[in-house]
């Protein structure tokens, strides 16, 4: 996906309160439809509200997803365009994406594919990832797993485990308080290892630098 | 009643460390409160010329009134780069997150109230750690079309009908 195809993809913004949000990116669809709520458009960006308990949305393949909402489901199925979703309680599911922006304070995150960058922020509730550009992902208690990351990545944990599977060489920037830290590199790959910002591992060469950081939890960095 | 109007349209940021309660559970007392002094040093240095002020210390987080709406952005944003900067040289062990949102508010004696304030305290509660979220009205108030600004979301705050739309900076 080429940036100016971004720029000139289709904007839909969804607002509901609580309820199960169903967005279908559908490479057949040239136009937004909706069950369920209200739409409007302005220019490029198409509005979407809804009090409804079930707001079902198709949208043309890669357009981009604002949605916000306090409780309930939100699932964005199919290829789609940039995503930010926030919400106090929702689980959220995203199956394919160019870019990724999940918040939840208490409902779980589950991420399949992004293309570029991922972020996403949850509280107690665990956030999965399972191929991502870059990463940017938080939680206080809830457990972070990342298994393919192709670029670099910065998680922040309090008391969570963060489990990360770079699948390339890109540098890591990993904290947690109290949470076990597990990084694994390709086979072949030199990183510089730092931890607390001493260095721990350093060869000769290397090709990218973890840094991993925890005040009480143990602390793993290895090659796969 | 003095007759001074105790009204004033401004930007309100709150800052919060994240992970401080453990920090200082691991590392004592005596480590937390440098780590606080730190903050508001560097807060101090950013708010000088900007007519910015501390209201007050909140746990571990700040409280930031700006007169002025055309600065807070700005400020914020320097803010957030120079405890980001701080915690990559390892010299700031973790990372603060920021909200900002502007409107009316009330004075009190030193203290700031208002709705404005309590929109400002939600905000921040949603950033992540490194992060500067704005109100979309903090961001056209502050004629911000230039700075790379990202849609986060709407969300809703007790009290208010319509949904706050919130900006991430990008930068």
């Amino acid at each position: 996906v080429s940036i100016t195809e971004l720029h000139d993809a289709l904007v839909v913004r969804v607002t509901t309160t609580s309820g199960r949000i169903e967005i279908t990116s559908d490479p057949a669809a040239t136009t937004v439809r909706s069950v369920g709520g209200s739409v409007e458009r302005s220019g490029s960006v198409t509005t979407v509200s809804s009090t409804a308990a079930r707001l079902s949305i198709v949208v043309p393949e890669r357009t981009h997803l604002v949605v916000g909402t306090t409780s309930g489901r939100v699932d964005v199925r199919g290829r789609a365009g940039a995503v930010s979703v926030l919400s106090t309680s929702a689980s959220i599911s995203i199956e394919n994406a160019v870019s990724v922006d999940a918040r939840s304070e208490s409902g779980a995150i589950r991420i399949g594919q992004v293309l570029a960058e991922c972020r996403a922020a949850a509280s107690a509730s665990r956030v999965e990832v399972e191929r991502c550009g870059s990463a940017h992902v938080t939680t206080k208690s809830g457990r972070i797993t990342l298994r393919s990351v192709h670029g670099p990545v910065r998680a922040h944990c309090i008391s969570g485990r963060i489990e990360i599977a770079m699948a390339t060489a890109a540098d890591v920037d990993a904290e947690t308080v109290s949470g076990r830290i597990s990084v694994t590199v390709p086979k072949g790959v030199r990183a510089r290892v730092m931890a607390d910002r001493t260095q721990a591992d350093v060869p000769e060469e290397f090709d990218c630098t973890v840094v991993v950081r925890s005040v009480s939890g143990r602390i793993d960095v290895s090659n796969r | 009643m003095t007759g001074h109007d105790p009204t004033r349209v401004g930007g309100a940021l709150f800052t919060d460390i994240v992970g401080f309660t453990e920090f200082t559970d691991s590392r004592g007392d005596l480590a937390a409160l440098e780590l606080l002094e730190r903050q508001t040093a560097v807060a101090e240095v950013v708010l000088a010329g900007t007519g910015g002020r501390i209201v007050k210390e909140l746990g571990d987080g700040l409280f930031i009134w700006f007169d002025e709406i055309s600065v807070s952005l700005g400020a914020s944003i320097d803010l957030m780069r120079s405890i980001e900067a701080d915690r990559r040289a390892g010299t700031f062990p973790l990372s603060i997150r920021l909200g900002l949102h502007c409107g009316d508010a009330m004075l009190r004696g030193d203290d700031v109230i208002g709705h404005t304030v309590n929109i400002a305290a939600r905000i921040v509660d949603l950033a992540s750690p490194g992060e500067l979220l704005v109100s979309e009205h903090a961001l056209r108030s502050a004629a911000s079309d230039r700075l790379p600004f990202v849609a986060v979301g709407p969300t809703r705050v007790k009290g208010i009908a319509d949904p706050i739309w919130l900006h991430r900076f990008e930068g």
